[in-house]
């Protein structure tokens, strides 16, 4: 049975919790999505991610975090027109404001059939991989098992 | 004059474009909901088949279900400690407010039964976050009273309905509504405890069931269909039990956020199937209508109305006091909690359910024109209460300078 860390993606660009939008945008600029990008402290720890949706919140009004939670309420929908953003926010918004703290992160002697489990259960095409110490250690996502499976079969 | 498929869409689409519409002129989806129930309902245009309407009762109940599932998710330890003790104060003083005016207003003016009195003053302190949220948007309210009004009106709710849920103990054993061996005070007492600890109890143990099992769940539709069929085997089973089904999808969604890694993931998929059955639920609150009490706006309907705000503004004032709250929290904080609509109308539906006699119609009758009054004012208030606070920096987003 295959592991997770057979399978994984390793070298993967990181960031750390001072990061500013600036860098984080400019490393990520070229690329043709944005992708999950793990924060990791100095010793490889992974205290966050940052996804798109991180991103999309920067466009929103900032709202308590317990709104989330009431039923019924209305979805604001982005106002690409209005938005109100500032040059500085570049500089001044660092990624520790913005990262994910609460996280699915997997263990990379976790089964690739139990990895891809739990990517549909939690509708994610990517999740960080962890070792035992809760080191970072890269990304699996649906792309690296499909293309395993199809050179496992020797397509290319 | 149609049948229920055919007034099944008609509702949800009228509803949906209805709430555009609404939004437009800044009123919530919801107060968009009532006012197209009313109508589509049988006083206006009869476009609600009597299947439908008959049927009221079954949507609330999983309306309800769901509300108080989604609000359990609030008690996890981490997110109880983030909510902080201003807010904390001001919601517990706000709802204790409410309810005693309201309460002691409607037993000693309105002469009203304990049973009423107590049933009105536990659906009194609820609010509607959604018209409290569209008011802070709208004028870009920013600022400290801002984030506790919007703390308080986001917990409230949880509140109102464990409040209700002890009332409705109360209420259900003075009347004698339920049927007991031995029908004396100390089983009166056994009762009340009975359905609120049984309901807590039941909802935990589902709650263990729900996280046991959810290793064997592989798609997120599989997840969507566990998740429905646990909350209504847990109402199902509160009605049968005679527990409160409130406090046992409160104790479920509690259970399930403080037990299941990554929690959020289940609340989020239910939000993908909810909105449906939200917007059936206030139609058909707003087809049930009777017009001609409107009308009638009986004393208790005034006393109501005229009680509510000021307990909620007093309840307010005290917790803030408590929690050495700013001036203007204590002050104004009360006024923004005006606005009133869903989780009121789903408790006094609830309530006919429970009293379908005289008792349940006099509560949701009124509990229906008064949401209607607090609705249409409730903004304007919320208005006034973040002025005063000095938290409106900006003038009112004027849609048509957009385009």
């Amino acid at each position: 049975m295959k592991h997770v860390k057979d399978v994984m993606f390793r070298q993967v660009i990181t960031v750390h919790r001072h990061t500013t939008l600036r860098q984080l945008l400019s490393k990520f600029a070229e690329f043709h999505t944005f992708p999950i990008v793990p924060v990791v402290e100095r010793d490889n720890i992974l205290v966050g991610i940052i996804t798109l949706k991180n991103l999309l919140d920067l466009l929103k009004p900032a709202e308590p975090e317990i709104l989330k939670t009431i039923p019924f309420l209305d979805e604001k929908p982005i106002e690409i027109s209005s938005v109100e953003l500032s040059p500085e926010m570049g500089h001044l918004v660092v990624v520790d404001d913005i990262m994910e703290n609460k996280f699915f992160a997997i263990q990379e002697d976790m089964s690739i059939e139990e990895a891809l489990r739990l990517m549909r259960l939690h509708n994610k095409e990517q999740l960080p991989v962890i070792n035992k110490d809760k080191k970072f250690t890269g990304v699996i996502g649906i792309f690296d098992i499909v293309t395993h499976l199809f050179s496992g079969k020797g397509i290319f | 004059m149609f049948n229920t498929i055919l007034s099944l869409g008609t509702v949800l689409i009228i509803g949906l474009f209805g709430a555009r519409i609404f939004s437009k002129i800044s009123l919530p989806s919801v107060t968009a909901y009532i006012v197209f129930g009313i109508i589509l309902g049988p006083y206006v245009l009869n476009f609600v088949s009597p299947d439908m309407l008959r049927s009221s009762a079954l949507i609330s109940t999983i309306a309800l279900s769901l509300v108080a599932f989604s609000l359990g998710q609030n008690f996890t330890i981490s997110k109880l400690h983030n909510i902080g003790k201003s807010i904390f104060a001001i919601s517990i003083g706000e709802v204790l407010g409410s309810f005693i005016l309201v309460s002691l207003a409607v037993f000693l003016i309105a002469r009203q039964s304990l049973s009423i009195a107590l049933i009105l003053g536990a659906i009194a302190p609820a609010t509607a976050p959604a018209a409290v949220v569209m008011v802070t948007r709208e004028y870009r309210a920013r600022g400290r009273f801002t984030d506790t009004l919007l703390g308080v009106v986001a917990i409230d709710d949880a509140w109102s309905i464990m409040l209700f849920a002890f009332c409705i103990a109360i209420a259900k054993s003075l009347t004698g509504a339920h049927t007991g061996i031995f029908a004396t005070i100390f089983s009166d007492i056994i009762h009340g405890f009975w359905e609120v600890l049984g309901g807590l109890a039941l909802g935990v143990i589902i709650g263990f069931i729900f996280s046991y099992f959810l290793k064997y769940i592989n798609t997120l539709p599989h997840l969507l269909i566990y998740i429905l069929g646990l909350i209504f085997i847990n109402t199902g089973a509160s009605i049968l039990l005679n527990v409160s089904l409130l406090l046992a999808n409160m104790a479920l969604g509690a259970t399930v956020a403080n037990k299941v890694k990554m929690s959020e993931n289940i609340f989020d998929v239910l939000r993908g199937f909810d909105p449906p059955i939200y917007l059936l639920f206030f139609i058909l609150a707003g087809a049930n209508l009777e017009i001609p009490s409107i009308y009638s706006l009986s004393i208790l309907g005034i006393l109501y109305v005229l009680t509510r705000l000021p307990g909620e503004m007093l309840g307010a004032f005290i917790g803030a006091h408590i929690a050495k709250a700013d001036k203007n929290i204590k002050k104004y904080l009360g006024l923004g909690l005006a606005p009133q609509a869903g989780v009121a109308i789903g408790l006094a539906l609830l309530t006919k359910s429970y009293f379908p006699g005289a008792i349940g119609d006099k509560i949701l009758s009124t509990i229906i024109v008064t949401t209607i009054i607090y609705e249409l004012i409730g903004p304007f208030l919320v208005r006034i209460a973040l002025k005063k606070a000095g938290e409106i920096d900006k003038l009112p987003h004027d849609y048509r300078k957009v385009q």
